[in-house]
């Protein structure tokens, strides 16, 4: 990632300082895709099972490639799945986040909350929660429900650690000027505590975002006939090796975009308002 | 703020942990008992942990959660010696830095039901590669994170230093350069050792031919509608994270006793 500057600059300018890392990125992904390439090249795997990328090319925009026929009825197909991951993994961001910004703003506001649970939150986060999902599904059944929870679970905890730290990130100058002023605790927490956590809130989201596209297809893997999770599982069934390195790359393809449009987000909304990141990572965490 | 309290006093967060616990039984008294007393799908804390006790003395468990913890390990290694090497990489290469930042932050986006398929379609049936694979991904992006902030933890005065008294490149990385990543690396060994059984976990919810590992107990303990026993297997793979977690602390207090306070501040950049 590039490092901004902290003078004012517009959004546009802060979008073009950014051209390197995009640069990298697609330097990134083509290595890898040159890779996966070449290892099927040079390996004597199985061409019927072991899809390259461009088999994947094929299966989405060339025509009786793969059945069915038509290129644009494999695309069609794939629409909806995406959509139905797409809804898994939104609702269980929201639910998330909304969790973590209230459990932040609980922790941060009273003294007792954060000695009697922090030290819980700080052990839960270290538990694999995602390899619970089976309890969760026992307990909440199939449905949006569990997909919600499931998601919700990885994205909780970033941002319960991150905001944390945001929201005791503000200067005490600042806080300062703010009691100077008399003004009270909720005065403090909107007008200095929750925009300095803004980064933050960034900082947790990265991680949160790709997270929640995995979860949710894990869910859908795991419990639920549909969404690209499922779809993973029954064209495996159906020994249909096209559509399922398809989907593999699809799936890849959401997670990285949702990573990387938290990335735009942040650089839209950080624009010139903020110190630079390399700032704001070393300051320790809510511990 | 939050930075600057003193300490949290143990007796509020023993409260904190009986709060908890005390809701749970609650939950599962009044929400999730069956009228004939019998427990639904969420246990009494009471009765998980008694389940716990009792799986402890059953070997059967042991060899399990051993051969999760086996894959879960070898994961781990992989992950650590491929950031190792992309470290080496950037050391030589310094402008490789932003490559190796971008294949953890991909690493880290892999979906697990996208990865899965493809490793179990590739390996032989019994096989518990995608284990080994879904650990390695979850370690290597903080590895990664880790290696990097290690590298750049050198300042230029303590550089200067070394080439003022005639000291080559070799030496710095020697001298300096290492000893200075230390604490970043420990942090991020630390941070990848629960991430680690988590991986090897989740894997065996894909794996084909396989029918031994906590993953398999939590799949089949499902299908037998054994809630107590689901929760028992959680309240366990739990422990041993935590236990990897604090033998790798333990180990690194040992090793090197002046990183334990700085090693927070770095897993807090690490997030």
């Amino acid at each position: 990632m590039s490092a901004g500057t902290p003078e004012r600059r517009s959004a546009g300018a802060r979008l073009r300082a950014s051209a390197p890392a995009l640069i990298t990125t697609v330097v990134t992904l083509a290595v890898l895709l040159a890779g996966w390439q070449l290892a099927i090249s040079v390996t004597n795997v199985n061409a019927y099972l072991t899809k390259s990328p461009v088999d994947v090319w094929n299966y989405l925009f060339v025509d009786g490639t793969f059945s069915p026929e038509s290129a644009a009825e494999r695309r069609a197909a794939l629409v909806p799945m995406i959509g139905v991951t797409v809804y898994h993994a939104g609702i269980g961001l929201v639910f998330g986040v909304s969790l973590g910004l209230v459990g932040s703003v609980l922790l941060s506001v009273s003294r007792t909350l954060r000695a009697m649970f922090l030290p819980i939150a700080l052990v839960l986060q270290t538990v694999p929660l995602i390899a619970m999902a089976p309890v969760i599904y026992a307990v909440f059944g199939a449905g949006v429900v569990t997909a919600a929870v499931i998601a919700g679970v990885v994205t909780f905890f970033p941002l319960l650690m991150n905001l944390g730290a945001g929201l005791s990130a503000a200067s005490p100058e600042t806080v300062d000027l703010v009691h100077a002023y008399g003004g009270g605790r909720a005065k403090l927490l909107v007008i200095v505590q929750l925009p300095a956590a803004l980064p933050y809130l960034f900082a947790g989201l990265k991680i949160a975002a790709p997270a929640v596209i995995s979860a949710a297809t894990l869910y859908e893997f795991l419990f639920s006939f549909e969404g690209l999770g499922a779809n993973l599982l029954t064209s495996r069934s159906y020994s249909d090796y096209g559509l399922l390195w398809t989907l593999v790359v699809v799936t890849i393809a959401l997670a990285l975009v949702a990573y990387g449009l938290v990335v735009l987000l942040e650089r839209l909304v950080l624009a010139g308002r903020y110190p630079p990141e390399s700032a704001l990572a070393r300051r320790g965490g809510l511990r | 703020m939050m930075r600057r309290q003193p300490p949290a006093p143990a007796l509020l967060g023993a409260g904190g942990l009986v709060v908890i616990l005390v809701l749970w039984h609650l939950v599962a008294t009044f929400g999730f008992t069956r009228p004939n007393g019998s427990y639904g799908a969420v246990p009494p804390p009471l009765a998980a942990l008694g389940r716990v006790g009792a799986d402890l003395v059953d070997p059967a468990y042991w060899s399990g959660i051993g051969a999760t913890a086996g894959a879960a390990l070898t994961g781990y290694l992989l992950a650590v010696a491929a950031a190792l090497v992309l470290g080496v990489l950037v050391l030589l290469a310094p402008p490789l830095e932003s490559f190796a930042n971008q294949l953890g932050v991909v690493a880290a986006c892999i979906p697990i039901a996208a990865i899965s398929p493809i490793v179990v379609l590739l390996s032989p049936t019994g096989s518990r590669a995608v284990s080994v694979v879904l650990a390695l991904l979850a370690v290597e992006f903080p590895m990664i994170i880790g290696v990097l902030l290690g590298l750049r933890a050198t300042s230029p005065a303590q550089l200067d230093l070394v080439h003022a008294y005639g000291g080559g490149t070799l030496t710095a990385i020697r001298k300096v350069r290492l000893i200075a990543a230390i604490p970043a690396l420990l942090s991020a060994l630390k941070i990848g050792a629960p991430a680690a059984f988590l991986g090897a976990m989740t894997g065996e919810f894909f794996a084909v031919g396989v029918d031994s590992g906590a993953g398999r107990l939590l799949i089949s303990q499902q299908y037998a509608g054994d809630y107590v026993g689901m929760w028992a297997i959680a309240i366990l793979a739990s422990a041993v994270s935590a236990l990897g977690y604090g033998a790798i602390a333990l180990l690194a207090r040992w090793l090197a006793p002046w990183t334990a306070h700085t090693a927070g501040q770095t897993a807090g950049a690490l997030r």
